[in-house]
């Protein structure tokens, strides 16, 4: 496919997705814009959904997207209304800055609270957030100043039960509150739900929405894919708090009054439900699922169903409205998690997959793919170019550790270990289960920080450096099992490696123009490549989680190589791998070193290690037990003894001698 | 202010009632009951039905709410949480499941019985206890003393006990208990099921003071996971003092600054220790490993 044709296909959607939901809301607003009696229910109704869909976008970034589950988000829509309507009457503040505090004190007040609950989890945050609804819901409708149960503003206190209309440019925005007036203010709302979809679409399509998936997924993955893991919480929980204020600020608009018992805690877990019908994660399940909801409490259908459950069943035991919720949202996780949009999306993308025929059985195997040797060659010359050029800078120790120990609680994983990759070498480390090899990977990569000992990426100690920056800084690695978006396609996790995926912010996410597009572009071009070079670019198309597990492990090799590190770290390439496969991985093993990579192995796999380590460091309790070229390390006696056993290591070198020597 | 703090005492173990079955219940499944304010309101309403048999006798009347909540909480476990709650501490159906059973019970209660408040007419102890310048209703001693037995039955039985034993095997780990041959999901649902005795009998105490209703127990769901998010979630007698922490803060500070600040002090303590300490006084930190 060509980028020319990729890049107006895009653009092309892009439009028709702007288009088609511009003409939806103009057609909704002509419905109601005669401001006649009859369509007053309907003009607050299209309203409303106009508003609480922004609060249901929040929550498929922060729950579908980032998978930090609040029970909160009603609450933020309370702060949202109250602060603004507030600010306007109190102190008699021009409309668009009251908006403008009020939607960014939300997001101010959900950054503080993702910041504060960093080190929480699951069920922990999820307390916190119903603690800090309910602590909300307590105050509007305690304090004297929001006039407790008499409402927001209300005729004893401010002398008027309705907040002023909104003047803009001397026209006025009128809610559908009275019947004889166009109900401009809907035109508004539904103009700002136009451009906020527009923007969640692209904001979702882009590296900083990729990078949520990857947090839900893994924060310790995120984290070695250069993402603040933190920072970009706080960013979605920020984000999520705005648009829950705005939808505060909009209903409150939409109807001049507040009850505190619009905002019970009800309305947060009715929100998730909008969310969770809609397509949680999705682009329009939030318009989907808001509309649904809201027009089912609505409509007379709910009111004939409670009627015909009191005739059929029993008078007394019925289920009414807020129970047909709970109903829908347990039928929903059990029968359709992926809610309407989520599902009739999947179900279209299986239709155009099968069409093209790509499943994975559909492909030639493993052994008859060609073998990475068949690269297209205008690929290959740029980049040996380009590695020629800069490779004189890299000679030398890229990586360097030295002294390096670490304790967990008392025990010692690892006492004191030093070794140094050099660019364009291969150095594998091995040792018996419990060794250390894997604690010295993950201290280089950042999961661990060193109790003693310094570790150094090209002369630079990386003491105090986190994770997400060694790896921006050029250390990228594979885990032990590989972690893959595994409900994501191949070619999107491999995107998952690019470099601005941590460091992409959400502003360029939406707004970027065509430079973001020509690095979305240059991203997606050294994507491809690099899963062309573990032979996978055929798949591409796929879902990661429907591939073999040796297949997997290519995933994320591609994944680390996508963004070009100097530096590689690979904990057990070979495991799960076919004799095949394994061959093909020491073959591009060999080609990455030959570009002038530093590249680390932890390794069991003894073929694979002779055929492409440069250098041998073999690990025991903690300690480098010997290092140097692979014939020496491998035919050292200690090493044999540590690997196998005493008893093969006298069998070997000694064959006639009985002593069994206890195991080191 | 002795006054105060003493109420707030008695209080805290209510709460501490209620929370000995989200430590329970945590310990074992790694989840929390979020619809353990169903399973009180369904058994002030249960207690309230079985009012007019008097040759039942309260303790009877008790017993009998007692064993239904075990059932309802068994059920509660088996089909709200068990097919939710995967391995990833990611996955939080079982939650949003819970709160789905609580709004339906919720509802199915407000419909049939109405919003207003009852009295329940048994299972109390007229009258007050005045010790110098503190005077305690004779009903919150006796839940104070009801509260502590039975969480101390628990915790003694969790450590001297056989199936005390397993079930810390189950909260130990899991997947090593059940190689060992231990049942995991009996003692799972067990561990749900055992603590709605106290949730119930707490909860029948409770509403002979303050009138069975539907909003029975939602403010005490909140109080309880406070008390048990400040002591610890792995120490089931340690939510006495949780339950204390909480309600000698919530008592002091409505008497201080008056009931909205009152009500929203505890809340903000329990903010604060997730926070700060968030496996509780005496959680012990948990070590990741990658």
């Amino acid at each position: 496919m060509s980028k020319v044709a990729t890049f107006n296909k895009t653009r092309l959607k892009g439009f028709a997705f702007a288009g088609g939901l511009t003409i939806l809301a103009v057609v909704f607003y002509l419905t109601v814009s005669s401001g006649a009696g009859s369509a007053l229910s309907q003009a607050q109704l299209i309203g409303q959904v106009a508003a609480l869909t922004l609060a249901v976008v929040g929550i498929t970034f922060l729950v579908g997207r980032a998978g930090m589950p609040s029970l909160g988000q009603g609450a933020f829509v309370a702060i949202g209304a109250y602060t603004m309507s507030y600010l306007r009457m109190q102190y008699g503040w021009p409309t668009w800055l009251a908006v403008l505090v009020a939607v960014a004190a939300c997001a101010v007040l959900g950054g503080i609270i993702a910041w504060a609950t960093g080190r929480l989890r699951g069920p922990q945050l999820v307390i916190v957030t119903l603690f800090g609804a309910t602590i909300v819901y307590v105050l509007i409708s305690q304090l004297p100043v929001f006039g407790q149960f008499a409402g927001y503003p209300n005729s004893e206190q401010n002398g008027t039960s309705s907040l002023p209309v909104v003047q803009v440019f001397g026209i006025s925005l009128t809610p559908p509150l009275s019947a004889g007036q166009a109900p401009t203010l809907v035109a508004v709302l539904l103009g700002v739900l136009v451009l906020t979809l527009i923007g969640a679409r692209r904001l979702m399509r882009s590296k900083w929405g990729l990078s949520l998936l990857t947090i839900k997924e893994s924060e310790l993955l995120a984290a070695h894919l250069g993402i603040n893991v933190l920072w970009r919480k706080i960013s979605v929980f920020a984000l999520a708090s705005a648009l829950a204020g705005m939808a505060g600020v909009e209903y409150a608009l939409l109807f001049g009054h507040l009850q505190p018992e619009s905002f019970v805690f009800v309305l947060s877990i009715n929100l998730l439900v909008m969310a969770i019908l809609g397509g949680n994660g999705t682009v329009l399940g939030p318009l989907v699922g808001t509309a649904i909801i809201l027009w089912l409490q609505t409509s007379p259908y709910v009111t004939n169903f409670v009627k015909w459950e009191q005739k059929a069943i029993s008078h007394q035991w019925y289920l009414s409205s807020q129970g047909i919720i709970g109903v829908i949202l347990i039928l929903l996780i059990i029968f359709m998690r992926e809610g309407i949009v989520g599902t009739v999306s999947r179900v279209f993308a299986n239709r155009s997959a099968k069409r093209r025929g790509r499943t994975e059985q559909h492909l030639p195997s493993a052994e008859q793919q060609p073998a990475p040797i068949d690269e297209p060659p205008y690929i290959e010359e740029r980049n040996t170019e380009e590695r020629s050029a800069d490779k004189e800078v890299r000679a030398g120790a890229v990586l360097s550790i030295s002294g390096v120990g670490l304790s967990f609680g008392g025990i010692r994983a690892v006492t004191d270990v030093s070794l140094s990759v050099d660019a364009g070498e291969i150095l594998a480390l091995i040792g018996p289960n419990g060794a250390g090899k894997s604690t010295v990977a993950n201290m280089i990569s950042g999961v661990y920080t060193p109790d003693r000992g310094t570790i150094t990426l090209n002369g630079r100690d990386l003491k105090s450096v986190p994770a997400h920056l060694r790896r921006r800084g050029g250390i990228a690695r594979t885990f032990q099992a590989p972690i893959l978006l595994l409900d994501r396609s191949v070619i999107e996790n491999v995107l998952a490696g690019s470099k601005s995926l941590g460091t992409q912010s959400w502003f360029r996410g939406i707004f970027g123009g065509p430079s973001a597009h020509r690095q979305g572009e240059a991203d997606l071009a050294a994507a491809q490549h690099a899963l062309e070079r573990v032979g996978l670019l055929e798949l591409a198309e796929l879902r990661a989680g429907d591939l073999s597990y040796g297949r997997q492990r290519g995933v994320e090799l591609a994944r680390a190589i996508a963004s070009s590190p100097e530096v590689l770290i690979l904990d057990e390439p070979a495991a799960g791998l076919n004799a095949s496969e394994a061959a093909t991985l020491s073959t591009l093993l060999l080609r990455l070193r030959d570009e002038g990579l530093a590249i680390l192995i932890v390794e069991h796999d003894m073929p694979l290690v002779r055929r492409t380590a440069g250098r041998i460091v073999c690990l025991a309790s903690g300690q480098v037990l010997a290092s140097g070229l692979p014939d020496e390390v491998l035919s050292d006696k200690r090493v044999m003894r540590a690997y196998l056993g005493s008893i093969a290591a006298e069998i070997t070198s000694e064959p006639k001698s009985s002593v069994v020597e206890p195991i080191a | 202010m002795l006054q105060q703090i003493l109420t707030g005492l008695l209080i805290g173990s209510l709460y501490a009632l209620i929370a000995q079955s989200a430590v329970l219940a945590y310990m074992t499944t790694r989840t929390i009951n979020f619809a353990v304010a169903s399973v009180m309101s369904a058994s002030a309403f249960l207690a309230l039905a079985l009012a007019p048999f008097d040759w039942l006798t309260t303790p009877g009347r008790i017993a009998i709410v007692a064993i239904l909540a075990t059932a309802f909480g068994a059920v509660l476990f088996r089909v709200g949480v068990a097919p939710f709650s995967g391995s990833s501490e990611h996955d939080i159906r079982w939650i949003l499941s819970l709160v789905a059973l609580g709004l339906v019970f919720d509802d199915l209660i407000l419909n049939s019985q109405g919003g207003q408040v009852h009295r329940l007419g048994y299972a109390t102890i007229p009258g007050t206890l005045t010790i110098g310048d503190v005077t305690l209703s004779n009903q919150l001693i006796l839940i104070g003393v009801v509260s502590v037995s039975i969480i101390g039955i628990i915790e003694l039985a969790s450590r001297y006990t056989g199936i005390g034993l397993r079930m810390r095997a189950v909260a130990e780990d899991r997947g090593t208990a059940e190689l060992m041959g231990i049942r995991t999901n009996r003692i799972r649902i067990g561990s749900y099921a055992v603590g709605m005795i106290g949730v119930s009998i707490g909860a029948v105490l409770w509403s002979a003071q303050v009138g069975v209703s539907p909003a029975l127990g939602s403010p005490l769901l909140l109080a309880s996971f406070g008390a048990a998010i400040i002591s610890s979630f792995t120490s089931i007698g340690g939510v006495l003092v949780g339950g204390a922490i909480f309600g000698v803060v919530t008592q002091l500070s409505s008497y201080i600054f008056g009931s909205a600040i009152g009500q929203v002090s505890g809340l903000i303590l329990v903010i604060l220790v997730l926070v700060l300490r968030p496996q509780g006084i005496f959680g012990k930190r948990a070590l990741e490993k990658v």
